[in-house]
């Protein structure tokens, strides 16, 4: 089918977007690539209407004569969902996320493209192997981001960063050679790994699942791995957290919806206890934000709520409810926390701080800045008619089978994460005391604002586009 | 008839407030005005599709289907009706009295009344789960409408964190009960089912929250601050109600799993909160508030004692004197130059207002034939028939005349008091004067009204035993009437500046929670620092180790063969494992 080559083309747009960047100076880069990342957004969509219509969109071609490392591709609406989510963020990111100096840059184009290239790579892979490629392009994208782009600390940050992800991809790597080890075909096609591995015994099956967990939990990150995220997210570009939090986070957590599609027998034996380290990890960080006077570490801990919920749900996967229900949330999880980071970074950039206790009366200097965020907040709330609103449903409806009652924990991790973010509100926007803009804001910042709450909105309400 | 073709007039007006220009109020009041008088008529329009179910699917993934449904239900029609016919009234009220920006009012006012009219409305989980939260969402907006004064804020933060509580116990309530295997609230026969147990204690808790009962109650207090239209609509005829609602509807499940014992004793303790709390307060409106918490609190009783006709009288009726009396207070505030507080206020103590006025309290009470009678008169009486609680009746008879003893004497008191000051004879808009007026005649001719009551709830197959007057009403006659005696004289010789007020214990609890959580929450950041540390130790530990591997990497041959050995004993070990 001709139409099976479509799946290649967002990899091809991405690297011409990479070549331009390179090539060009910045301002006709950067236009180049807004261009190209709005093509990849059609084209996704396109590729939805496709297989929402029945067909089936799979690309396999092995490139040097071996089975494992074969360039395997395949979109379904799982991925299409992700795909959809990472083109519109790095689309805004690119066209409104250059606040600073340092941002407006050959570089920043340059990591941009590289990260939208490992991005749509590995939410495409059908390949274990691939998809630890394309995974560590987005560390090393990333890790420039942080460390060229950021803020005073970056270079602090982006070693923490760096740090952790590392032994992440180290381990992932390990789990990958000990399944090597242990099957005796030597393919990584997911498929062909999912009925070969339900041939293993179970206590087997563990030592390769625990590895590669592990580098998910990194990623995610989880609670006791989380140290990084708040460094990583405080000190980054806008840009960079933009992606970090709303594309790379989605990683480990795509990561561990194909464990679970992998092993699905040690998630239903053992599942439950990494539910459980889910709640922890959720009721934590949302505890932790309590103290955070930093409006960006204060996101950055949502981060962690959110993905504790959608690690909770994905434990609870084999029901189809919270499987579709993990997958919604990380859509809308990763629009609306770009929102947020993009409202972040532009009242950093308009009031040259970010201390919540110190800004105030926001509302009255700028105020489309303040409903962003209020928008904001009652998405991650869940506000029907939002994304997030379907996330949340699917969640709690698919997952109160396997946790019944326990399923308000990790809600009430997300009313405490609420509650603080109203706290916040009230505090540095709607106060009378007015805290004086310094920097006027480039218009394209609130265009792109204007993208991901339609695009929220869209997801919230046309859901169906999606999910059947 | 096309039933969300009721929705349109609404959605239409809120897209007609979006493109507006700022300066227009009184274009944007216009708009309102005929929003939701169109809405009204489109309702009472839908009574021909009585008892019908509509449904509008949203997505499906593999078997399950996420449908919105909407039924019209007679209750859930009743409902409706009130809604739009007092949503009415509010936009012609809200429009004499919202000064500016009532471009943004009127928007989240008719996003209130959507989310309300799709709550009254559903029939399936999803469309109840919209319309609660709309409930929410929006009502954090309306209090939070002066959001540059301090205490609106604050109040409005102190609502939704309260009742986004409960939309996440009401979510995973409902997830329970889906689980199982019903996809709609109501007809639930299986009995012994822990999931059905814990996802109705669950939605118990939401329907606390959403309806200020203890000791989810001091939201409602202080959501006061915002506007008087909003206090009126809101916090007294609708979106507080959706709780009672929603149990009052679920109240076969809830005595299947014998769960009515806890409502009761809820109810009689929020309504004694609410009835004392009442006493002390000075602030116009937060008495009133706290008569809603007792109101909310004698239905939940009713509910409790397996009296759901008595429920719903009352739920229907407490709807116009309540109305009534936030639009008198808003008037006085307006003729006060925006005071609130009872002690500092004049009114106009010509005839009609001052008769006007005296229906609307004794209404509150609960005289034959004011409205108020036929839910508390009855709640009364019937409580000492009940057969749900045996002996106890007579306590529960002997709380509630305690309870209407107090009300007497907190109402008088609050209508007492500002009339001991010189007549205010400021004019405020007859825009503000005229919904008071009607709801007042509609309090004064309640008898008819319900008298059609009955037959509509009698006609759609709920049996109702009502007698008019019993011994027991007269025993609460005298007790009102001396209780208002007493009042009028405490407040004519001045005595009144020496009742104690009640600092709440409540709010110290949850100022104590949080200062908890806060302390928990510092331990935690420590805790977390020594997280990373910890970290730090064993990136150290390569660190000395690495110093440490030339004892290792000396040269000598014997040395490698050794490690290579060991290495390869390694290797076969994990392969034979």
């Amino acid at each position: 089918m001709m139409i099976n080559y479509l799946l290649i083309s967002p990899l091809i747009l991405g690297l011409i977007a990479l070549f331009g960047s390179i090539l060009l100076d910045y301002k006709k880069g950067k236009a180049l690539s807004a261009m190209l990342y709005a093509l990849s957004i059609m084209l996704f969509i396109y590729m939805l209407l496709y297989y929402n219509s029945g067909f089936n969109l799979e690309l396999s071609y092995s490139y040097i004569n071996l089975p494992i490392i074969q360039f395997s591709l395949v979109y379904n609406n799982v991925r299409a969902a992700l795909l959809i989510m990472t083109s519109i963020v790095t689309f805004v990111s690119l066209i409104s996320g250059d606040l600073t100096e340092e941002e407006r840059s050959k570089a920043s184009n340059i990591l941009i493209s590289l990260f939208f290239i490992s991005a749509t790579g590995l939410f495409l892979s059908n390949n274990l192997v691939l998809f630890f490629i394309f995974w560590d392009i987005g560390l090393v994208s990333m890790f420039f981001m942080i460390y060229l782009l950021g803020s005073v600390n970056r270079r602090m940050a982006a070693r923490k960063f760096m740090f952790y992800e590392i032994l992440a991809s180290l381990s992932l790597l390990t789990g990958i050679m000990i399944i090597y080890f242990y099957l005796n075909i030597a393919t990584f096609q997911i498929n062909a790994l999912t009925s070969a591995i339900s041939s293993l015994p179970l206590y087997k099956q563990i030592i390769p699942f625990i590895f590669i967990l592990f580098a998910f939990l990194i990623n995610m990150p989880i609670f006791p791995f989380h140290n990084w995220l708040p460094d990583a997210h405080s000190e980054a570009s806008t840009q960079g957290s933009m992606l970090l939090s709303g594309v790379l986070t989605k990683y480990g957590a795509f990561g561990a919806l194909l464990l679970y599609i992998i092993f699905p027998d040690v998630i239903v034996s053992y599942g439950f206890y990494i539910g459980l380290l889910a709640i922890i990890s959720s009721i934590y960080a949302s505890i932790l934000i309590l103290r955070q006077r930093d409006i960006k570490r204060a996101i950055a801990y949502s981060t962690i709520v959110e993905l504790g919920i959608i690690l909770f749900a994905i434990t609870a996967a084999y029901n189809t409810l919270a499987f579709y229900g993990s997958v919604y949330a990380m859509l809308a999880h990763g629009l609306v926390i770009a929102m947020m980071f993009l409202v972040a970074g532009a009242i950093r950039m308009k009031y040259q701080i970010r201390d919540v206790n110190i800004l105030s009366g926001i509302v009255h200097t700028d105020n489309r800045l303040a409903y962003a965020f209020l928008f904001g907040v009652f998405t991650i709330a869940g506000m029907p008619l939002t994304s997030s609103f379907i996330g949340d449903l699917l969640i709690a409806f698919g997952s109160v089978v396997r946790y019944k009652a326990l399923t308000v924990l990790p809600f009430i991790a997300l009313f405490i994460n609420v509650a603080v973010f109203y706290y916040i509100y009230q505090k540095s926007f709607v106060s009378r005391k007015k805290y004086k803009p310094i920097n006027k804001l480039d218009p394209l910042v609130y265009t792109g604002i204007f993208i991901l709450i339609a695009s929220i909105l869209l997801f919230g309400v046309f859901s169906y586009i999606i999910l059947e | 008839m096309i039933p969300y073709l009721l929705f349109i007039p609404l959605i239409v007006g809120m897209l007609i407030y979006l493109v507006l220009p700022n300066d227009k109020d009184s274009l944007s009041k216009i708009v309102a005005i005929i929003a939701s008088l169109l809405t009204l008529i489109l309702n009472i329009l839908l009574y021909a599709d009585l008892n019908s179910i509509y449904t509008i699917s949203w997505f499906s993934i593999s078997s399950y289907s996420f449908n919105i449904e909407l039924t019209f239900n007679y209750i859930n029609y009743l409902l409706s009706i009130i809604v739009s016919f007092i949503g009415f009234l509010i936009n012609i009220y809200a429009a004499g009295y919202i000064d500016s920006s009532s471009r943004r009012f009127f928007f989240e006012l008719s996003l209130f009344e959507l989310g309300m009219l799709i709550f009254a409305l559903s029939y399936s989980i999803l469309a109840l789960l919209i319309g609660w939260e709309l409930l929410g969402i929006s009502s954090y907006l309306l209090i939070g409408f002066y959001y540059e004064r301090k205490d609106a804020a604050f109040s409005s933060r102190k609502a939704i964190t309260t009742v986004m509580l409960g939309d996440i116990f009401l979510l995973v309530g409902v997830a329970l009960i889906f689980s199982q295997g019903f996809s709609s609230l109501y007809g639930i026969t299986a009995a012994d089912n822990t999931a059905i147990l814990y996802g109705l204690i669950f939605i118990l808790i939401g329907a606390f929250t959403k309806s200020a009962q203890f000791p989810f109650h001091e939201w409602l207090s202080d959501a006061m601050s915002g506007p008087t239209p909003v206090s009126a609509y809101l916090h007294s005829s609708t979106m507080v109600k959706a709780g009672v609602f929603l149990i009052l509807l679920m109240l076969p499940e809830y005595q299947l799993y014998n769960l009515t014992d806890p409502i009761l004793i809820i109810g009689f303790i929020s309504a004694l909160i609410g009835a004392i709390n009442a006493l002390s307060e000075r602030h116009i409106k937060k008495v009133l508030a706290y008569s809603t918490i007792e109101d909310l609190g004698l239905m939940f009783i009713a509910i409790g004692l397996n009296l759901p006709y008595v429920a719903l009288a009352l739920f229907v009726f407490q709807t116009f004197y309540k109305a009534a009396l936030f639009m008198y207070s808003g008037v006085v505030i307006k003729a006060n130059d925006d005071r609130e507080d009872i002690y500092k206020v004049s009114v106009d103590k010509g005839l009609i207002a001052s008769i006007s006025s005296l229906i609307a309290v004794l209404s509150l009470i609960g005289i034959f034939p004011l409205s108020g009678y036929f839910g508390k008169g009855f709640l009364l009486d019937s409580s000492i028939r009940s057969m749900s609680i045996g002996e106890y009746s007579y306590i529960a008879f002997a709380l509630l005349v305690i309870i209407e003893l107090l009300t007497s004497l907190y109402i008088f008191r609050w209508w007492l008091i500002p009339r001991r000051s010189k007549s205010n004879r400021s004019k405020v808009s007859n825009l503000m004067n005229a919904p008071f007026y009607i709801l007042v005649i509609i309090n004064a001719l309640a008898y008819p009204i319900f008298l059609l009551f009955l037959y509509y709830i009698t006609a759609n197959g709920y049996s109702a035993t009502y007698s008019i007057i019993s011994i027991y009403t007269i025993i609460d006659y005298i007790i009102a009437g001396l209780a208002a005696y007493l009042s009028y004289k405490i407040v004519k010789s001045g005595y009144d500046k020496h009742i104690i007020s009640f600092k709440s214990i409540v709010n110290s609890f949850y100022a104590a929670l949080y200062n908890a959580l806060n302390a928990f929450s510092l331990a935690l950041s420590v805790f977390d620092s020594y997280i990373y540390r910890f970290y730090l130790y064993i990136s150290n530990l390569f660190i000395i180790l690495s110093s440490k591997v030339p004892i290792i990497q000396n040269g000598r041959l014997n040395t490698y063969i050794v490690i290579f050995i060991i290495g390869i004993i390694m290797v076969i070990a994990v392969l034979v494992i």
